[in-house]
């Protein structure tokens, strides 16, 4: 942040304004001009004080010839004070304004390297050719001291500025953080491994319809949706009717008929008691447990993948997501009698469901009927 | 040690840090407008959004009655489904767009002519005085009358011409709202009430009604 902003802008006096400003940067970069803020900037102040601790000397030398330009007297005035103090003094009095412009970016620009100049300059603003004469001897005694308190002062602005931008950074960094966060826990995007698909058409049918996904998460379905106020079906529901629950923002869980039953208890506890979910069997799953909700699918191994509970958060009821916003998980009909999935398009009917069993492990032969009437 | 210059400086200090501190304010309220975090800009009285808000709520709550009668005496679960859902999902955005107008400080109701806030559209039906697709008192109180599968077939044939007045007011919010949550919701009544018109045109057919003139 500190270079961005020295490199833009570094006004160095307020008569010069942009020109100077830009151009000045470019040929003292280095040494990062000083410039003096109150005319320019808005981010010039703060890098100014930080960059131009060290070389004090040598900006001042450096800009006032970059402001010639505009302040043709003011710059060899502003230049001589460094070297010598009596010319400075000379010179200030012969041009009022200019003066006024080279002393106030001397001490500005920290001249602390013109530890003359900076004092002269105070004096001199308020009453001019008083001031000057008694600057002048002032400077003289106290030309040791000077170059002591150069370096201190550079510091006092250094620590001034860190503390501004650290509170600027801490604050805005903080808000944005915060930001994100929230934002972060409703974006299915975050989901690793997320599938997502557009469907267009929220047509009613009642016609059997072939999905190309499975289990599938949109397209037409039948005009009755499966209840999903917090509903566990013992058997595989019917594909059109989940998918009209999943138009009305429910996220459909189904997991495979073998899984072992402490799992789908864990996956049942997700269920109950919560709007806008419901959970099946489906036979055939390429893995053991896959989540649903209009537009997006998640494929997972374990119940404890957290994944699970980040698709959940994100998409059940989304307001981004959700084709049918405000519509209900209620259908009381299809609660009290459930439709069993029959359809000739999946590939595997509830009949190799039925001999997993004995094809399967002993243990998941004998879990798996606890599964499909326990919940 | 040297009083005068030592106070300046403290004072240039004092002054570059303030302004420095003030700029950098400026700087992360920049950001934080960019970013657009905690923007509080809200839709006003006049605006697309505030007048979406009313008269579709307006509009959704005569198909909530609409619906909450034909729940309560059809006896074909085809129907009752129907009603049930288009009940209650208008019931719910009911809920939402009064919730915006509330949060934005507007009032839910006002007595401005409906439907001004479409400009260019030939909109309201000014001998009415009903919106696009809005049934008359007297075809309520017809609708109340009927039973049976008569009363099926009267209700799908308002119910139609009620979504199809309701979408183009819908599409208008779509394309002029200034508020994403608006136009996200508008879309959503576009998607879903055109979806249902087909189903209960293929309902209305099912039980040999005829479709109602366009609204």
């Amino acid at each position: 942040m500190a270079n961005g902003s020295s490199g833009r802008g570094s006004g160095t006096s307020k008569s010069t304004g942009r020109n100077t400003g830009k151009g000045t940067p470019g040929g003292s970069r280095g040494a990062a001009a000083g410039g003096i803020a109150k005319s320019d900037g808005d981010t010039t102040a703060d890098t100014t004080a930080e960059t131009s601790g060290d070389t004090a000397a040598e900006i001042a030398a450096e800009e006032t010839p970059a402001d010639p330009a505009s302040t043709p007297v003011a710059e060899p005035a502003a230049a001589k004070p460094v070297l010598s103090k009596p010319a400075a003094s000379k010179s200030a009095p012969s041009n009022a304004t200019a003066a006024k412009a080279s002393a106030t970016k001397a001490g500005a620009s920290k001249a602390g390297a013109t530890k003359t100049g900076a004092t002269k300059v105070g004096p001199p603003r308020p009453a001019g050719s008083k001031s000057t004469s008694k600057a002048a001897p002032r400077s003289r005694g106290r030309k040791p001291p000077p170059v002591v308190l150069a370096k201190p002062k550079p510091w006092g602005w250094i620590a001034a500025a860190l503390a501004v931008v650290v509170f600027a950074v801490a604050a805005i960094g903080y808000a944005v953080v915060q930001a994100n966060e929230t934002a972060a826990l409703a974006d299915p995007n975050n989901i690793e491994g997320l599938r997502t698909k557009s469907f267009v058409s929220q047509q009613h049918t009642a016609a059997n319809v072939d999905y190309p996904e499975s289990p599938p998460f949109g397209g037409e379905h039948d005009q009755a949706w499966a209840n999903c106020s917090g509903t566990v079906y013992p058997i595989q529901i019917r594909n059109e009717n989940a998918v009209h629950s999943l138009e009305h923002g429910a996220v459909w869980i189904t997991y495979n008929p073998d899984l072992p039953e402490p799992d789908v208890e864990k996956l049942a506890s997700l269920v109950v008691g919560q709007d806008f979910m419901l959970m099946s069997p489906y036979a055939g799953l390429e893995s053991p447990i896959s989540l649903q909700a209009w537009g997006n699918q998640l494929v997972v191994d374990s119940p404890d993948d957290p994944r699970i509970e980040q698709f959940i958060t994100a998409l059940r009821q989304s307001p981004t997501n959700t084709p049918e916003l405000g519509a209900s998980c209620d259908n009381p009909a299809f609660l009290a009698d459930p439709i069993p999935e029959e359809s000739p398009g999946a590939p595997d009917p509830s009949a190799p469901a039925s001999t997993d069993p004995t094809a399967s492990t002993d243990p998941a032969a004998t879990t798996d009927p606890a599964a499909t009437t326990a919940p | 040690m040297t009083g005068p210059p030592a106070s300046g400086r403290r004072w240039l200090v004092v002054v570059v840090a303030a302004v420095a501190a003030a700029l950098l304010l400026l700087a992360g309220g920049a950001l934080a407008v960019l970013t657009g975090i905690g923007s509080a800009s809200v839709p006003s009285e006049g605006s697309v959004d505030a007048g979406f808000a009313r008269d579709m709520s307006t509009h959704h709550r005569q198909a909530v009655t609409m619906a909450g009668l034909v729940r309560d005496r059809s006896v074909d679960p085809d129907i009752e489904l129907l009603a049930f859902d288009i009940e209650s999902t208008q019931n719910n955005q009911v809920g939402m767009m009064q919730g915006w107008l509330r949060a934005w400080d507007l009032p839910v109701n006002t007595t401005a002519t409906q439907m001004a806030w479409m400009s260019g559209q030939e909109a309201m039906d000014m001998t009415s005085r009903l919106m696009p697709g809005m049934a008359t008192p007297e075809e309520l109180d017809e609708l109340r009358a009927l039973s049976g599968p008569e009363l099926d077939v009267r209700f799908l044939q308002l119910m139609i011409r009620h979504h199809m007045g309701g979408v183009p007011m819908a599409e208008y919010a779509v394309e002029h709202a200034e508020t994403e949550v608006v136009r996200r919701l508008a879309q959503t009544i576009v998607d879903t009430q055109s979806a249902e018109v087909l189903s209960m045109e293929q309902l209305l057919r099912d039980r040999d009604g005829s479709v109602l003139p366009r609204p």
